[in-house]
């Protein structure tokens, strides 16, 4: 009799445990530790002198063009979102700038740099190579015929934040 | 309207709760999918990173179809560090770190804790993603690389 019951139990215990379907799945956790972006401002875009009612335009391959240098990670995307003043200011007096002329370069040289399409305050991706990324910043002053005289200065800011691609 | 509840936490959305009527009843396959891996991206090493459990483009995500009037229970086995060769980063997940939804959105979402076993039961949906997200806290002297850890899902169906 010990024997039949012991089987019958055995039975029921494996029909029960039947009942309990189980599954697994495994997804990965995942992130990429990455160097910290610099951002430096190299040369300022100088327009040296300029005269009354005669624009003047800088090229971003002059001399005298605007320069930051970023460094970063490997071949990394990086957002870079410029501030680009529409004047330049002498005390209450004002200058107007506009026409920027912005390209970027994985060397620092002008030559084969590409051209970036920025609106002040939105974001334009571009790509580190090896790590570095070389910006070069043209543009245009239009003195009007009775601009005053005086140095006039303005401030061009570059932010940049890696995209994750 | 599909519906998902957690039985452990009384949570009941938009929806009402019902008992199977007969005692015994045939189950459908459990079938567990892996959707997205959980993603931290580029970390800084010293900066804190936490990916929402609704963070639809970086939250882990797996999808389960069971019966509807099942009741499941959902266990994570989560690692407390991410490697990369010798080096490791370490991980945390909070109460709140888990979530579950009939829709795969925000909108019907129930939190959890996914450091403990929860029971959820489907009311009147034959399928739920769970999501997961987590913290990841880089050490000021982290190695850069990239790091990786498994994350396994367990889902019993417990039955009606």
């Amino acid at each position: 009799m010990t024997s039949s019951r012991v089987l019958l139990t055995g039975v029921a215990l494996l029909l029960g445990a039947s009942l309990l379907q189980a599954q697994s799945a495994s997804i990965a956790a995942t992130a990429t530790v990455v160097t910290p972006i610099t951002v430096t401002g190299t040369a300022p875009l100088a327009f040296g002198t300029v005269f009354q009612g005669v624009n003047r335009t800088i090229a971003f391959s002059d001399l005298t063009s605007g320069r930051f240098t970023l460094t970063g990670n490997a071949a990394s995307q990086v957002a870079l979102t410029f501030t680009l003043p529409a004047t330049l200011s002498s005390g209450a007096n004002t200058l107007p700038i506009n026409t920027y002329d912005v390209r970027v370069n994985g060397t620092n040289v002008t030559a084969g740099a590409t051209a970036l399409v920025v609106t002040s305050g939105v974001p334009v991706n571009s790509n580190f190579v090896g790590g570095n990324l070389f910006v070069f910043v043209g543009g245009r002053v239009q003195p009007a015929v009775a601009q005053a005289q005086g140095s006039y200065t303005g401030s061009i800011v570059l932010a940049a934040a890696y995209t994750g691609l | 309207m599909s519906c998902l509840s957690a039985v452990r936490t009384a949570f009941v959305a938009s929806c009402s709760l019902f008992l199977a009527l007969e005692s015994t009843q045939a189950q459908g396959p459990l079938v567990v999918r892996p959707l997205q891996d959980l993603s931290f991206g580029f970390l800084i090493p010293g900066v804190n990173t936490t990916v929402d459990a609704l963070q639809l483009t970086r939250s882990g995500q797996v999808e389960v179809q069971a019966t509807v009037g099942a009741v499941l229970e959902v266990r994570y086995t989560l690692p407390a560090v991410m490697n990369s060769g010798a080096n490791t980063l370490p991980l945390a997940f909070g109460a709140t770190s888990a979530g579950a939804s009939a829709s795969r959105t925000p909108i019907d979402v129930v939190r959890f804790n996914p450091n403990v076993a929860t029971r959820f039961r489907y009311v009147t949906t034959d399928r739920a993603t769970f999501f997961l997200g987590g913290l990841a806290s880089p050490r000021t002297t982290q190695v850069t690389g990239a790091y990786t850890a498994p994350v396994i899902i367990t889902i019993t169906n417990l039955g009606f």
